[in-house]
């Protein structure tokens, strides 16, 4: 710190600067820029925290060392272990890993992604938003959400212990931790969930319903419903503002969620399509 | 093409040291600050230029002349007779030997480059820090930079959990 224009003013830079810097900056360069100092966290904050991913990473469960004195024998652990970390790696730099904690009981079974996004089951089997990059944690709708399908069991103390569901008519009674590992399909976002408007569409029940959810809502209002035997949704992707939904069968739906609450439907292709039909004669 | 006419127009721009610094209008014009205020006929004798002082705005000053289109600007006569691509690459050669300065001018030159908006300036300085971030453990970018990292020893924590990529 010598002289009159020390470099001291590095924290003080005007926060346009510095959001112009971060935007130029790949991660993870810009997560230790939001660790710098308060003012350089400040601006990251401001700038809407990290910036758009560039380059697709990928994440996996990171591998055990061997145990003590046995190199054949590995341990394996599941997601939801307390002791598990996850890897993460950029497809530019796949060499270089990344090792990183889920917050403890919020990561039981991943649902799907979103642009730096895990869309993931919790301890209690409810569905939650997570950024590995800035740790920021958005929960959806809970579970018992779902009103039409699942209901809540309460143990004594008002807590609860389980969850009442009936899936090809036989009800029964699952466990608090489990039910996210086979629940949910697929889930898929309609945009950032910085936005109250963002849409959250999922895939549950063994592929035969469609619920949707907006970001700060507190339950699921149901899309769609199969009831026939033998048909079931299959996959789910949002294109240009609207949500396609494409059956076993190749049905293919999509909706709008842009109007009002109530999404507008549109059938795409509404039955079999040709190929189907030919290999049945 | 680079035809020097007689009695080009010359603008005085004033450091808040007292020091005056007479610049062709073109060159002075590569800042959009003073472009503005030339073109809003708020610049009839001198521009005082706050907060910048003379021997940073001296070598704004020089990268200006440096990046000005070439009629005109003083120096760039020799550029005629070569071809646009070796210019840029002259030019590129040009800005990363201007730019190897220490960090306190480099810290003035990129608040300079944002007052006067001048976008080639301003890419310039932003590229070398980030060059910097990029290369560089946490606790070399706050050394480096010289940051206060003001954070109480909580806070620190409450960073390093939350910013734990940060730290690897």
């Amino acid at each position: 710190m010598t002289g009159p224009y020390a470099s001291a003013g590095w924290s003080d830079l005007p926060i346009d600067l510095l959001i112009r810097i971060l935007h130029l900056l790949e991660l993870p360069e810009a997560l230790a820029f939001h660790a710098v100092c308060p003012s350089w966290r400040s601006a990251s904050v401001a700038a809407g925290g990290a910036p758009p991913r560039r380059t697709p990473w990928l994440v996996s469960l990171a591998e055990e060392p061997p145990l003590a004195g046995d190199q054949q024998r590995r341990v394996r652990r599941r997601l939801c272990d307390p002791a598990a970390t996850s890897e993460l790696r950029n497809l530019l730099d796949a060499e270089r890993t990344f090792q990183v904690s889920f917050p403890r009981g919020q990561a039981v079974a991943c649902c799907g992604a979103y642009h730096g996004w895990l869309i993931m089951a919790n301890e209690l089997s409810d569905l939650v938003l997570y950024d590995p990059f800035t740790a920021a944690l958005i929960p959806l709708p809970p579970i018992t959400g779902f009103a039409s399908c699942i209901q809540g069991v309460y143990g004594d103390e008002g807590k609860i212990v389980g969850y009442r569901y009936g899936c090809y008519m036989i009800e029964r009674v699952h466990d608090v931790q489990s039910l996210g590992g086979y629940f949910y399909d697929k889930v898929v976002l309609s945009g950032p969930p910085s936005t109250c408007r963002t849409v959250a569409l999922v895939i549950h029940l063994d592929g035969k319903r469609l619920s949707f959810a907006r970001i700060g809502d507190t339950y699921w209002q149901q899309v769609s419903v199969i009831r026939r035997n033998g048909d079931s949704f299959a996959d789910c992707i949002y294109h240009r503002g609207r949500f396609y939904a494409v059956t076993m069968e190749g049905i293919l739906k999509s909706w709008d969620f842009s109007g009002s609450d109530k999404p507008r439907k549109k059938t795409v292709i509404a039955r079999m399509t040709m190929t189907c039909s030919t290999t049945q004669l | 093409m680079a035809t020097r006419e007689a009695g080009k127009k010359m603008i005085m721009l004033k450091s808040p040291d007292g020091m005056e610094f007479e610049v062709e209008e073109a060159v002075a014009m590569e800042s959009q600050t003073i472009r503005k205020m030339i073109e809003d006929d708020c610049a009839d004798t001198a521009i005082l230029i706050p907060n910048i002082n003379s021997k940073i705005l001296s070598r704004v000053i020089e990268y200006c002349n440096k990046h000005v289109p070439t009629t005109g600007a003083t120096g760039a006569a020799a550029s005629d007779t070569v071809a646009p691509a070796a210019l840029a690459e002259d030019l590129k050669i040009w800005d990363a030997e201007f730019i190897k300065v220490n960090r306190a001018t480099r810290f003035n030159l990129i608040q300079a480059a944002s007052y006067l908006n001048i976008k080639g300036l301003l890419d310039l300085t932003s590229q070398t820090t980030i060059d910097t971030i990029s290369d560089n453990s946490l606790e070399e970018i706050r050394s480096f930079l010289s940051t206060k990292n003001d954070y109480l020893p909580e806070e620190e924590q409450t960073i390093r959990r939350e910013n734990q990529w940060a730290f690897q």
